[in-house]
């Protein structure tokens, strides 16, 4: 059945060219230099939030509570910069990963500790840290004037750079470079070690995961840990990138996310689940919603795409699902 | 006898209020096919739970190969070379077959020898290959377990709890989903493996197959050690006896023949249905117990489906009480009075995590409405009445209904169904996977409703259950009535004559 596996990744490439034929076609500039750049900085931090959300999914939860853990481990690391004058990279980055980590931890032990469905722990988790954020450390934003210098000449660093016609300047960010590190390292660790094979197990039946003796502590603890870490690092890495740091911001990521999760093939209830597709759900999800101004569609209409591409998605996946079940008995 | 493999000392295990197991003992030697029988509830499962390391116990103590443990946990018993094969198979649907094969071995590894964190496939294909070399077997390595048929599925378990070179395998319940081809070349590899050295703890409730593959017999009663010894020392009845704690009486039904006069509560004229059923002429009066024989297709679970409005298109003619009945879907069927018994009642019938009582008022809802709202304290007193006349073993009604033995959930779906005042019972396997002490008890019930003259329809597989409940066999052979028998002429070796020469 490796066959089907890559055939519903395949699924996705494919409407992913259908859906790039079909929007350059409307407007030519999709296919510009400058709009396929911006399209691939446009996927580093939903793409490193969403291997997260990946790895919670395949061992059968679910997580809404990273936008929050994003937001907070950014704007508390920043804030800390700028109240100890602390200019460094890998130091604050290390920082947000870190904070990001344990708002995780925080999840997987209640999911594990009391038994409670992940939704509603996320949920809970998420709006407290969000709330407690604004409510405790403050609602202003850190614009650029403010931001640490260190922080922007690292989120401005771009692979290479060309000018075009009229002599503007197009660049391809190095941000992508960190995006497709981290996916190739979830990738190993979800394939080719125990622990990743155990997150699928766990997800495929949790009791007969604990009756050959995985360690599903550690199973619960590494996927909440891998997605709080994962957002942490992602929310630092955006406020580099648009040199900004917003304490409201990625409000109803998590639904863009976890669409995209899902369109990459993924199953909500646990076992199923790629990399490689998830990489590909998320470049979709943002070519289409970043595609709508070149489609002459105004942005007001974005979350209606969002919706439409979660319930397709959802009913493709199960729709799979059931072809298979019934394949077998 | 030759040293002990395992042994456990007065094992004791409660679970809140309930005392699952009072101080058990258990001895099994290297190289024997031991059988732990018991009825569900007995303390079985929570048994193999305790020597797998899944559940520790509170008192008592294990000695494995002479080393003694207090308690186990699941990698330390597969480290010590346990392995457990439940009922359900414990796979992975999503993983391939090379990978369900080669990941306990991996946990288990994981621990001893130098913690490893990779995993290859090519690794888990070659250890997958020598799994299935040993038993013999052929299997798809690279399919994904979710894509096979149940038999290979169990194949699949049993190769995985080779892997690990077990010296003690588990095996709980293995026949309950296997066809009779199945099990016996499921007692082929179980003999095979013995061969090779394994000792076997063979878990059933079934009393043929424990004399047919095991060497000794341990019986466990309520948490209780009640007879242990040489599957010689047994005989069907004392096992039994030792099961269930009491003698089965097993008198055959009798019907005093209606007067001519009665109407019958059922009856089928040039019954069809398209390519399942051909011109069936059937009467089946009140009180009657029918049962229905055949192989599987031959239109014994057709009938019963179409009588439950399941086929629309039927054609020919049905009567209830003389009133011709049109039975074109679910709703006109129970209209017209007519109850179906699935064979699977977890999956087709009960609603597991609902309580009892609202199983059991599920189809009579409309009973008790009174205008827009229901009566719901009427309700709940005729709920209680059915749990006392079903004789359902429950101290309220407000538990859920998943938390009741097979026996006790097969009371609540008929129960269900003489709320709604069915006049015609179809039951379809209706004691599988009910242990014999309820069993019996379910028999006793089925017949005082039929003495109170509800005519029923059994469909069943087993043939002692049809010989002593029915006053009257009919054989189902591809869509036809394929023979009749009577009650005094009612002969388990006469129906297994009949089924051979079926096919």
């Amino acid at each position: 059945m490796k066959a089907l596996f890559g055939r519903s990744e395949s699924l996705v490439a494919i409407a992913l060219l259908v859906a790039m034929v079909v929007i350059g076609a409307i407007n030519p500039a999709f296919f510009g230099l400058s709009n396929l750049f911006s399209l691939a900085r446009s996927n580093v931090i939903v793409g490193i939030m969403a291997l997260g959300v990946l790895t919670v999914m395949i061992s059968g939860g679910i997580d809404v509570s990273f936008p929050a853990f994003a937001v907070a481990a950014m704007y508390l690391t920043l804030r800390l910069m700028l109240a100890a004058d602390w200019q460094g990279i890998l130091g604050p980055f290390a920082l947000a990963s870190a904070m990001g980590l344990a708002f995780g931890l925080v999840n997987a032990s209640l999911v594990h500790g009391l038994r409670m469905i992940p939704l509603i722990v996320t949920l809970g988790t998420g709006a407290l840290v969000r709330g407690a954020l604004l409510g405790l450390v403050g609602t202003s934003q850190i614009n650029i004037d403010h931001m640490p210098p260190g922080l922007i000449h690292f989120g401005s660093a771009e692979l290479f750079a060309v000018r075009d016609a009229s002599g503007a300047h197009i660049g391809l960010s190095a941000m992508i470079l960190i995006y497709l590190a981290l996916a190739a390292l979830v990738h190993l660790v979800l394939g080719k070690t125990l622990l990743g094979r155990g997150v699928y197990a766990y997800g495929d039946d949790r009791e007969a995961a604990r009756r050959l003796g995985f360690d599903q502590r550690r199973i619960v603890f590494f996927v909440y840990g891998l997605a709080g870490a994962l957002a942490g690092f992602a929310g630092l890495l955006h406020a580099s990138m648009i040199w900004l740091a917003n304490p409201r911001d990625f409000v109803g990521l998590e639904l863009d996310v976890i669409a995209a999760v899902v369109l990459g093939g993924a199953s909500i209830f646990g076992g199923r689940g790629s990399v490689p597709g998830t990489m590909l759900g998320v470049f979709l999800l943002v070519m289409i919603s970043n595609s709508l101004i070149l489609m002459h569609i105004p942005t007001t209409w974005q979350r209606v795409v969002v919706g439409l591409i979660v319930i397709v998605a959802t009913a493709a996946t199960s729709f799979r699902d059931r072809r298979r079940a019934q394949g077998g008995a | 006898m030759t040293e002990a493999l395992i042994a456990l000392l007065g094992v004791s295990k409660r679970f809140g209020g309930v005392q699952a197991l009072a101080g058990v003992s258990l001895t099994l030697a290297a190289g024997e096919i031991h059988c732990l029988a018991g009825e569900n509830g007995s303390g079985k499962s929570t048994l193999i739970k305790i020597i797998a390391g899944v559940e520790s116990p509170d008192a008592g103590e294990i000695t494995l190969a002479g080393e003694r443990l207090s308690r186990l946990d699941p990698k330390g018993a597969i480290a010590r070379g346990i392995q457990v094969i439940y009922q359900d198979f414990s796979l992975f649907p999503s993983l391939s077959v090379a990978e369900n094969l080669a990941l306990p071995s991996r946990i288990a590894g994981a621990r001893g020898r130098g913690r490893r964190f990779g995993f290859s496939a090519g690794e888990s294909y070659a250890i997958a290959r020598a799994a299935i070399a040993r038993l013999g077997i052929d299997l798809p390595l690279a399919a994904e377990v979710g894509t096979l048929a149940t038999g290979e599925r169990q194949l699949v378990a049993i190769a995985r709890a080779l892997v690990s070179a077990p010296r003690l395998l588990i095996m709980d319940e293995p026949t309950t989903a296997l066809t009779g081809r199945e099990i016996e070349r499921l007692f082929a590899v179980v003999r095979e493996l013995r061969a090779q050295g394994l000792s076997i703890l063979f878990v059933s409730h079934k009393i043929r197959e424990m004399f047919a593959i095991s060497e000794r017999i341990t019986v466990l009663r309520n948490g209780l050690v009640v007879a242990e010894g040489e599957v010689a020392a047994f005989d069907e009845a004392s096992l039994a006896r030792a099961m269930i704690g009491e003698d089965l009486a097993e008198e055959p039904y009798r019907w005093p023949d209606a007067a001519p006069s009665v109407t019958p509560r059922l009856v089928l004229s040039g019954f069809s249905v398209p390519g399942e059923i051909e011109a069936l002429d059937l009467a089946v009066f009140p009180g009657e117990i029918v049962g229905v024989a055949g192989l599987l297709g031959g239109g014994r679970t057709e009938l019963a489906l179409a009588l439950f409005g399941f086929r629309p298109h039927y054609r020919g003619e049905v009567r209830l009480d003389g009133v011709r009945a049109r039975l074109s879907s679910v709703a006109a069927a129970v209209a017209a009075g007519i109850a179906y018994v699935p064979e699977d009642r977890l999956t087709e019938g009960l609603f597991l995590a609902q309580s009892i009582d609202r199983n059991l008022l599920a189809a009579s809802l409309a009973r008790w409405r009174r205008w827009l709202l229901l009566d719901l304290a009427r309700a709940e007193e005729s709920a209680a009445v059915m749990r006392a006349e079903m004789a359902i073993n429950t101290p309220d009604g407000a538990r859920p209904v998943a938390t009741l033995s097979g026996g006790n959930q097969q009371r609540v779906m008929i129960g269900r169904w003489l709320l709604r005042r069915a006049r015609l019972l179809i039951l379809n396997g209706p004691t599988v996977g009910v242990d014999i002490g309820s069993k019996a008890g379910l028999h006793r019930r089925i017949r005082a409703l039929a003495e109170k003259g509800l005519a029923v329809l059994m469909i069943s597989d087993d043939l002692p259950e049809l010989v002593q409940n029915c006053n009257r066999v009919v054989m189902l052979h591809r869509g036809r009535l394929a023979g009749t028998f009577a009650a005094p002429a009612l002969s388990e070796e006469g129906l297994a004559e009949q089924l051979r020469a079926l096919v």
